[in-house]
């Protein structure tokens, strides 16, 4: 189809406007949004849909606000072979027209001009070609749905002449309503009344399952039941000889039983005799054992005796010893203690002589030490009225030197005056009158003068005045310092420096021997002790001190006095000491000897009286029965204990010869028989009675009927699964079959369409780009520069664009003939210059051969398409 | 005791009569018929002791005698020995019912029910020892009841072993049980000895011997008979539906006896083999059916063979279908089950297939042909033409 012109009176903003198409080419609609460039789609849609009559909401849509006027579509169309104009006025004045103009002119009006309007584009136009070739606005991103596009197919597919409308795919249809019945379309899992058949055969089986258990447990019973009776009068007829036995075996048993209680009673005979026989023994035996006890005690009492009167003897013995062993060390006491006071006594003499001796020396320090203090004392006053020292004397020695330079200087520099008298004359010098030569030198100013003669007057020059002063300076200092000091010359202060020094080392001296007097000690306290030690030591009698050589001589002879005292008397305490001692033990041995006599008599008394009981004892026990009596008691048991011996083994080879062992055995197990089968048939007829039980519960349960019942309702269930599973695995391998032929042959035409879009495709994104198509002619990802992005991941524009190119490549494939106008509506707009530009090329291309609308506001977005012919829409 | 008169072989005597059957199998279900079918097919069963009772009217016999598997099973709902005994109430003479093996007098017997017992009708006795048990002065019914399902013995020979001669009294053995010369396992212990039996018979001792088990009636030697069944359990069962009406000459009971059987049945129970090679085939196959009389007292067992259309084989689903709900029940029979279905060219020609499509149908055809699959692959085509069915 290729539409010529639309015509537009009162639709939306437009009054009136025909818009004329390229038949082949490109029209590019230019208009703003809200004059409604979208018109020329939604005329088309309105005026093929829609009945004149209509009001439907997408009819009043497009009346123009408050204007009572119909909004009139005029359509001119080539189509097929037909070319035609199709009018309709919609709401006011509603009217259709139809006028084919080829292949024969022809004129419809009213509702069949409708209806064939719709015809003819039905015999001609593919509907979801039409659909799938307009970009609707808004919507340019999504992907056209290619698949079912029978023109398209026919294009692709050599293989498939065209099946008509509709096609297999009605076919196919009804296949997957079929399959849905059985299975669901996704996962293909069993889904319905197959599902539920499997369930119900699933639960009727088990319901079988459970019944033929319980009717086998039924059998089982029933037979067991039956078995048990077999078995009870099997054991009642084994009972009855089991019986017997035992009733026989029962009284030999009784027999035996009086055989063995005839030996017990001799057994006890036997054990009485036995115990008799060792009472008497035992009496035998004590007798023996008293008499022995009652010798022993006698020869005790005996031997105590004995060693009782031995050491008495020896007691008195000790006592002698003990006795002299004390009064010896008495008198050596005596002699010890004399020698021990005269050793007090040379102690004391040594002690006095050491303390006049003290005396002496103490004196003598004190002497010596008061002398050298007043030497001392002495020469410190001395050094007190004399402080010239060499340092004074080397002061004065410099001073006076000094002196007398200046002197030697000032007489050196200073004219000299020599006055000699020649006459007799009485010459004046400087108003002495001169009585020899004159000599001397004029510092200042010298008078000579001869009275009444002359006088002459020397006088210094200016240098001798300086001099003069220097000398008088170090005659002043001098002076000074002799005044200081006292002292008329430096001779007299050599000797009081000589003096000093004397006196120093004097004082020296002194101190020194005051402190090897005292030793450290105070004087004042030596004078104390000496005091003190003459009062003590000097009797009121004699107050003189000996003389030191005495006093010390008198020491020695009372040490030597004192230790030969001590010795003495040291000999005689230890020879005391010894002698005390040898007594003291003498004395404790015969206090041991003592203590071992009185201990020695207690076991004498205790033996006594053992003797006296023993001998009570023995004559009472004989006083009982005497030793032959006792005898002939023991002889009687023994004997009677014989006797009793010989009948119990008499017995007891009778019970042994009766076989009791063997009775035992076989009775028992006669017994144990009996009581097996009484257990048995207990046993036996309580299952019975419980298996009676279960049998009559089920009883008129009707088992078998309901396993029947159930067994059938299990066939009827397999049968109608066993039909459906028969279906279902029918219209499974249908589908299969059909789709996997259908995806083959999909897959075949997808080759053509790719390379058609690939065609295409470069001229926007380039010479290495590839698309990857689906069966559904759908684009799945595009590679470019070795990178395969899916198509849900591309970019809007890309996407936009890629979109765009599926359509065009699908109207190319399609053709002029079968095709549809491609309809852009406000497409891209995701798309940047450059690809814009590429786009642009693409569209002119497919221009060539395919009618192109490009329906847009943007009028520069497509403006380098070189063979566009634009129509502007202005607002009225 | 009744006298009859006999007029076979026109001497004039004293005669007994009375009807012989075994194998009520009451209670039975029959899985293999519709759902709807069943409670039919069951409520035969009681209907059949009616139809007996009349039979028993109308031949004015002495009594029936039931040789055992009057039940299915022991473990009935009561509901089944209720309606028994209802049914049985209107058989006017005595009746008298051998323990089988389905029915046999174990621990959990169904005569030895508290509901059997309760409610056994007085003309109704359980042969439940065996041995003879005099049931008309002069006529004794020598039992041998089964006492369990598995008897280690010959339970017939083992009744008749103490029998004495016959003196006066006709003896009618009743007993149950595969007869050694028609049963495959030779060594079956239980097994009746036609032998044994043959010459008690031959010895006088035993004038009559009626057999149960064996749901067909069958003639084993010219006294020893099996009842067969009153009405049809099984497909494989030759004449059954019958019951037996016997006469013995009281007289001379050694002389003579008459054996009638009568059929009383009302199910059909049928096998049919067919091959199929055209749409003809078909349509005679169900024309045969169609003129069945009593359909829903009808079960039938289809052996088919052949190699049909698609198309064709549509038609016979479609009508087999229809049939199936009409009668007792229409069965094919799997095992024997040998039906090819072969696409034509009219079956898918018509319907312009073209491209995959065509292609998918010539795989499907080309799988039809071959095994495994094949089966399937003809459904899978069975199924497009029904798919496609509406289009043409
Ligand atoms: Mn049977």
């Amino acid at each position: 189809m290729k539409i010529l012109r639309i015509r537009l009176e009162h639709f939306r903003g437009i009054t009136s406007r025909e818009i004329v198409l390229q038949p082949a080419g490109i029209t590019v609609v230019e208009g703003p949004n809200e004059v409604g460039k979208s018109c020329v789609p939604e005329a088309i849609g309105l005026i093929r849909s829609y009945l004149d009559s209509s009001r439907a909401k997408a009819v009043t849509d497009v009346r123009p606000v408050g204007q009572d006027v119909g909004p009139k579509v005029e359509l001119e169309v080539v189509t097929g072979p037909y070319h035609l104009v199709y009018t309709k006025q919609f709401l006011w004045r509603p009217s259709t027209e139809l006028r084919i103009l080829a292949p024969r002119p022809e004129q419809l009006a009213g509702r069949e001009a409708h209806d064939r309007f719709d015809t003819l584009l039905a015999e001609t136009l593919d509907p979801q070609l039409w659909d799938a070739l307009q970009v609707v606005q808004g919507d340019s991103l999504r992907q056209p749905v290619l698949a079912r596009i029978e023109p398209l197919r026919t294009a692709l597919g050599a293989t498939d002449a065209k099946p008509g409308p509709g096609g297999h795919d009605a076919l196919i249809g009804r296949i997957e309503q079929e399959y849905a019945r059985y299975f669901t379309s996704k996962t293909g899992k069993v889904t319905g009344d197959y599902d539920a058949t499997a369930a119900r055969v699933a639960s009727t089986r088990q319901q079988v399952d459970q019944l033929r258990a319980r009717l086998g447990e039924a059998e089982d019973r029933i037979a067991q039941y039956a078995r048990i009776e077999a078995e009870l009068r099997q054991v009642c007829a084994a009972q009855r000889p089991v019986l017997r036995e035992l009733e026989e075996l029962r009284s030999r048993r009784r027999r035996l039983d009086e055989l063995e209680r005839a030996a017990e009673l001799s057994r006890a005979d036997v054990e009485r005799a036995q115990a008799t026989q060792a009472e008497a023994e035992r009496a035998v035996a004590q007798r023996g054992e008293l008499a022995a006890e009652h010798r022993r005690r006698l020869d005790e009492h005996e031997q105590c005796e004995v060693e009782l009167s031995h050491l008495e003897q020896r007691c008195t013995q000790q006592r002698l010893d003990a006795d002299l062993a004390a009064s010896a060390a008495a008198e050596a006491m005596t002699a010890a203690e004399q020698l021990s006071a005269r050793q007090r006594a040379a102690d004391d003499a040594l002690a006095s002589a050491r303390a006049h001796q003290d005396l002496r020396l103490l004196g003598d320090r004190i002497g010596a030490a008061t002398a050298a203090r007043i030497t001392a004392a002495e020469a410190a006053a001395r050094l007190e009225n004399n402080p010239i020292d060499d340092a004074i004397v080397a002061e004065l020695q410099a001073a006076q030197t000094g002196l007398l330079v200046a002197e030697a200087k000032r007489d050196a520099g200073a004219p000299r005056l020599f006055v000699t008298s020649l006459g007799g004359r009485r010459i004046d010098v400087d108003g002495s009158t001169l009585d020899a030569d004159h000599e001397a030198a004029v510092t200042s100013q010298s008078v000579v003068e001869v009275p009444g003669v002359v006088r002459v007057v020397v006088c210094a020059g200016q240098d001798g005045h300086e001099l003069v002063a220097a000398a008088e300076a170090c005659a002043h200092r001098w002076q000074l310092l002799l005044d200081r000091h006292v002292i008329g010359d430096l001779t007299t202060a050599r000797d009081a420096a000589g003096r000093r020094r004397h006196d120093l080392v004097e004082r020296q001296l002194a101190r020194r021997s005051l402190a090897e007097a005292l030793d450290g000690d105070d004087l004042d306290e030596m004078r104390a002790r000496h005091e003190a030690l003459r009062d003590r030591v000097l009797t009121p009698v004699r107050r003189t001190t000996p003389s030191a050589a005495a006093s010390a001589k008198c020491v020695r002879g009372a040490e030597r006095a004192a230790g030969l005292a001590r010795d003495a008397a040291d000999a005689a305490a230890a020879s005391a000491a010894d002698l005390r001692a040898a007594a003291e033990a003498a004395a404790g041995v015969l206090m041991l000897r003592d203590v071992e006599r009185i201990k020695l008599q207690q076991r004498l008394d205790g033996a006594r009286v053992e003797r006296e009981r023993t001998a009570r004892a023995l004559q009472a026990s004989r006083d009982g029965l005497s030793d032959n009596e006792l005898r002939t008691v023991v002889a009687h048991a023994v004997k009677r204990l014989h006797d009793a011996v010989v009948l119990h083994d008499e017995g007891r080879d009778e019970l042994s010869a009766a076989g009791a062992d063997e009775l035992r055995i076989v009775l028992d197990n006669a017994a144990a028989k009996h009581e097996r089968l009484a257990r048995d048939t207990h046993e036996l007829t309580a299952q019975q009675h419980r298996l009676r039980g279960q049998l009559d519960d089920i009883e008129g349960q009707g088992l078998k009927d309901h396993l029947d019942a159930a067994g059938a309702a299990l066939d009827d269930a397999e049968r109608v699964h066993g039909r459906l599973a028969q279906r279902a695995a029918a219209v499974r391998l249908l589908r299969a079959t059909f789709t996997r032929h259908r995806d083959d042959a999909q897959s075949r035409y997808v080759q053509p369409f790719t390379q058609a879009l690939e065609r295409l495709g470069r001229l926007v994104f380039g010479p290495e780009m590839r698309v990857h198509v689906s069966p559904e002619l759908a684009i799945e990802s595009v590679t470019r520069g070795g990178v395969t992005v899916p198509f849900e991941a591309l970019s809007g524009g890309a996407k936009e664009q890629l979109a765009v190119l599926g359509r065009l490549a699908c109207a190319q494939l399609v053709g002029a003939g079968d095709g549809a106008p491609v309809v852009l509506d406000d497409s891209l707009g995701f798309a940047d210059p450059g690809r814009l530009e590429r786009m642009a090329a693409v569209l002119n291309e497919v221009g060539q051969t395919n009618q192109i609308i490009v329906l847009t506001c943007q009028p520069d977005r497509f403006r380098s398409i070189g063979s566009a012919v634009v129509v502007r829409l202005d607002a009225a | 005791m009744r006298l009859h008169t006999s007029v076979g072989d026109g001497s004039y005597g004293d005669e007994m009569r009375f009807i012989a059957t075994a194998d009520w199998q009451l209670g039975m279900t029959a899985s293999y018929l519709t759902a709807e079918a069943r409670p039919r097919f069951a409520q035969a069963r009681l209907d059949v002791i009616r139809a007996i009772g009349e039979l028993a009217a109308e031949r004015a016999v002495d009594f029936v005698l039931v040789c055992g598997d009057v039940f299915e099973s022991n473990q009935l709902d009561r509901q089944v020995v209720l309606r028994a005994f209802d049914a049985l109430r209107a058989v006017a003479v005595p009746v008298y019912l051998l323990p089988g093996n389905h029915d046999p007098l174990d621990s959990a017997s169904i005569y030895t029910s508290a509901t059997f017992r309760d409610r056994c009708p007085d003309h109704v006795h359980v042969l439940a020892e065996p041995g003879p048990v005099t049931v008309l002065p002069g006529v004794e019914v020598v039992a041998a009841p089964w006492s369990n399902k598995a008897p280690l013995c010959d339970l017939v020979a083992r009744a008749c072993a103490d029998l004495g001669p016959s003196d006066d009294v006709i003896r009618i053995v009743a007993g149950h049980g595969v007869v050694d010369t028609l049963n495959p396992d030779r060594d079956s212990l239980a097994a009746i000895s036609v032998a044994a039996l043959q010459a008690q018979v031959d010895a006088g001792r035993i004038h009559m011997c009626v057999l149960g088990d064996r749901h067909s009636t069958t003639q084993v030697t010219e006294r020893i008979w099996y009842a067969g069944a009153p009405e049809v359990t099984d497909r494989d069962e030759t004449d059954p539906g019958n019951v037996l009406v016997v006469d013995i000459d009281t007289a001379q009971p050694a002389a003579r006896v008459a054996v009638e059987r009568v059929h009383v049945g009302r199910w059909e129970f049928e096998v049919a083999a067919r091959e199929l090679g055209s749409v003809e085939d078909v349509d005679a196959l169900v024309g045969w059916l169609d003129g069945h009389s009593g359909k829903d007292r009808t079960a039938i067992w289809l052996k088919l063979s052949g190699t049909l259309s698609v198309r064709d084989k549509a038609r016979l689903d479609a009508a087999l279908e229809e049939q199936a709900e009409i009668f007792g029940s229409v069965l094919i029979w799997e095992r024997h089950y040998d039906l090819s279905v072969v696409p034509d060219d009219c079956d898918f020609g018509d319907l312009g297939l073209t491209g995959f499509a065509d292609d998918a149908v010539r795989e499907l055809v080309q799988m039809a042909g071959c095994e495994p699959g094949g089966a399937e692959a003809q459904d899978a085509l069975g199924l497009l033409y029904r798919l496609t069915e509406a289009s043409r």
